[in-house]
């Protein structure tokens, strides 16, 4: 079974990989729409959002090609587990306060949030905690880690 | 170094690269984003609204404004989903969920400096903000934005259409 693991943690490390690089694409292209988004969830102070539709794309997409060109792999899947812990917070938020509102999480046009984003997330989550765990990581550059 | 020390210096080092690249991506960007959102003006009287028309704009109008400008015919936007236009709206607004068709039924209805009304269903909604800023982008010029939208017109009592 442990022979398995470093080839399980690649199958992941590319499949939450290329999760935020798509899900970067077009937040980097169009951050003006990703504002708004951010601004329908009513929670982010002083005009805050341009701010974060600026960076935290670039920061996901930073994440996915960390993860699979295996940089920083475990800084990576932290920093991706955190976001995504944030990221159902915000959603379960503003399903508690009954918003009706596109997710903002760039992976498929119009995705609202509900319970199936809130699975997803954590599906992902899971994914990120194993590639922490894992100890011996394949596929990986020597110097960046 | 500990693990531990390794760890947060390659999560410094990681945030650190999305600021810097983001920041200069978006310097480079023909119109960069303001790091701090602006807040869409609301005005109550029409006389600002005229001031407010002389350039490109999106101005927030309350329901006092949205009312008069409904008396004096001036076309209302859903930006809602034709689902739920169809079980109710502002008489005479034109809903479509193509963009491009409701651009062109706009572009057949008004000129593009003339003002037109964007709503949606409430002020948590979004949809009315993005499609203003859409439409802007396609070439409207004089865009109002009613914030308050469906539900803030249904609780003063006033007119509705339905299409079933």
């Amino acid at each position: 079974m442990n022979k398995i693991y470093p080839y399980m943690d690649v199958l992941i490390r590319f499949i939450i990989g290329g999760v935020f690089i798509w899900a970067s694409y077009d937040k980097i292209i169009d951050p003006s729409k990703f504002s708004r988004e951010i601004s329908n969830y009513h929670i982010v102070p002083f005009g805050l959002e341009n701010s974060i539709a600026i960076i935290l794309p670039w920061l996901e997409l930073i994440i996915g090609i960390g993860l699979i060109t295996g940089i920083y792999i475990n800084a990576n899947s932290l920093i991706a587990g955190v976001l995504l812990i944030v990221f159902n917070i915000l959603v379960f938020q503003a399903m508690s306060r009954g918003f009706n509102i596109e997710c903002g999480c760039g992976l498929k046009e119009g995705q609202m949030v509900g319970y199936g984003k809130l699975f997803e997330n954590f599906l992902l989550l899971v994914g990120c905690i194993f590639v922490f765990k894992t100890k011996n990581h394949i596929m990986y550059v020597k110097k960046f880690q | 170094m500990s693990r531990s020390q390794n760890l947060f210096y390659q999560i410094l080092s990681i945030i650190l690269a999305s600021i810097f690249a983001s920041l200069i991506f978006n310097q480079l960007r023909s119109k960069p984003l303001p790091l701090l959102k602006e807040r869409v003006e609301i005005i109550s009287e029409l006389e600002n609204l005229n001031i407010a028309s002389l350039e490109p704009s999106i101005t927030g109008i309350n329901i006092k404004l949205a009312r008069k400008l409904f008396k004096e015919k001036v076309l209302f936007v859903d930006a809602r989903a034709e689902e739920y236009y169809r079980e109710g709206h502002i008489p005479n607004a034109i809903c479509n969920d193509d963009f491009d068709i409701l651009a062109e039924q706009l572009e057949m209805a008004i000129g593009m400096d003339d003002p037109f009304v964007v709503y949606c269903s409430d002020d948590d909604c979004g949809s009315s903000e993005d499609l203003s800023y859409e439409l802007q982008s396609y070439g409207f010029t004089n865009i109002l934005l009613f914030k308050g939208g469906w539900e803030e017109w249904m609780d003063t009592g006033l007119p509705m259409e339905e299409n079933e």
